[in-house]
């Protein structure tokens, strides 16, 4: 029986270390773990959140530059045929990465102040700032373009093989930009215009 | 906590003395058992107090941050949806307006208003052959359209806009058929320009076509508000009408 007290006395004192080792808690190693990961989780929800925001912006963005790209092309259906064309009285260009490309349209002393190769910058529906670049050019659905007579360069036609195909109709592509940065584009339209229609 | 398993239990629970004499491994496991069982101290009503407390204040924050988003949410959404409702309604008057074979802009009191004088009506007749008169495919009926503000029901001070269509009569203004717009800031937002009256905008230039100015500002805040300000405007031309 001693030998067994005595073992039992060892194995409680075994028992005693064994439980004030375990008290271990939380330590540093762990805490900064957890941190990190919740961390990691909040921050992937607020980038979302944050990214949410920006398509919100974006959208809204190209919805108001599209009513303003309504308004601008509404000038062109308005005048006759021959006031379709960019004014000389402004001598800005429009951005040039977002030409059409072809002949361009004669630029003529029109009386809307509006019809101009760049408007920069132009109060939106929401009170902040875009740009409007308007291109002018001629376009031929068949044939190529021709200024040889009987056409001239005022009204050019479309010739296939020497034979008149049609008279050339007039591009107007109007693309609304961001104000500041020009390179972003929200929207762009387009519209032809022939003669025949605005006598 | 340590689970203890069952066996183990039952044999805390029983009295030394029903073991006297068994074998001294037994003796030993019940030593063992009841030590195991008398680390599981549970949590104190200190701990429990502390932690209730500091979680109730983190949930209140957490409350307040998530009602305020469900507020703004629910705004922004009022905001883009008649926003979106006025680009709607300048479309289909686009629409309309490009289509018309007669236009006219009439005040409240249901008389024409001169040029560059706003209306809060404006008469539109369409023939059968209109996609958008809504009433008929017969291109050789005449569709009659009136579209008119009246005091919106959704805020005091703003305006809704409405269309009424009939094939028999010129509708007279009212706050039926389809609401297009509503939170119009303004009660008349249509006005015709001429070259020497310019409704707030340009000058109708010469030798173009007649222009319908159309303005739609929507504001839920109201029309005294300066936030949140929308403003869509417009000149339409009416396509079937001569240069002058």
């Amino acid at each position: 029986m001693r030998g067994t007290r005595l073992s039992a006395a060892r194995l409680r004192q075994a028992a005693v270390g064994r439980r004030s080792r375990d008290e271990g808690g939380f330590g540093l190693v762990e805490l900064l773990i957890a941190m990190t990961v919740l961390n990691v989780g909040i921050l992937t929800v607020f980038a979302g959140f944050s990214s949410g925001y920006t398509a919100l912006r974006h959208s809204n963005s190209i919805a108001n530059a599209s009513a303003l790209a309504d308004a601008q092309m509404e000038r062109f259906r308005a005048v006759k045929f021959a006031g379709i064309c960019l004014s000389t009285t402004s001598t800005n260009t429009a951005y040039v990465a977002g030409n059409p490309g072809g002949t361009a349209v004669p630029t003529c002393a029109t009386t809307d102040p509006a019809l101009v190769a760049l408007r920069d910058p132009v109060t939106g529906p929401d009170s902040t700032a875009y740009r409007i670049d308007t291109y002018l050019v001629w376009r031929c659905y068949r044939g190529t373009l021709s200024t040889s007579t009987p056409y001239s360069t005022a009204a050019p036609g479309c010739v296939t093989s020497g034979v008149s195909m049609a008279s050339a109709v007039k591009l107007v592509r109007i693309t609304v930009r961001e104000h500041s940065t020009p390179a972003t584009v929200y929207i762009s339209q387009e519209s032809t215009f022939d003669a025949s229609t605005g006598r | 906590m340590t689970s203890v398993p069952l066996p183990m239990r039952r044999l805390a629970r029983l009295p030394v003395d029903t073991l006297r004499g068994a074998t001294t491994a037994a003796t030993h496991a019940l030593r063992r058992a009841r030590a195991r069982i008398a680390e599981e101290h549970g949590i104190s009503i200190i701990e429990l107090l502390v932690t209730m407390v500091i979680m109730t204040v983190i949930i209140t924050a957490l409350t307040s941050v998530i009602v305020e988003a469900s507020k703004a949410q629910v705004r922004t959404s009022r905001t883009t949806q008649a926003q979106d409702q006025g680009r709607l309604a300048l479309d289909k008057l686009r629409r309309e307006l490009h289509c018309a074979n007669s236009v006219s802009v009439v005040n409240a009191s249901g008389t024409a208003v001169s040029a560059g004088t706003g209306g809060n009506q404006i008469r539109i007749t369409l023939g059968g052959y209109c996609p958008s008169n809504g009433l008929t495919t017969n291109a050789a009926t005449t569709v009659y359209v009136t579209w008119c503000t009246s005091a919106s029901t959704m805020k005091t001070g703003d305006y809704a806009l409405w269309r009424r269509a009939s094939t028999s009569s010129q509708p007279a203004c009212a706050a039926t058929g389809r609401k297009w717009a509503d939170y119009l800031t303004t009660a008349v937002p249509f006005c015709l320009p001429s070259t020497t009256a310019a409704c707030g905008g340009v000058l109708k230039t010469a030798l173009s076509l007649p222009t319908v100015r159309v303005t739609l500002p929507v504001n839920l805040n109201g029309p005294t508000s300066t936030t949140q300000a929308f403003r869509l405007v417009d000149d339409i031309a009416l396509r079937n009408s001569v240069r002058v």
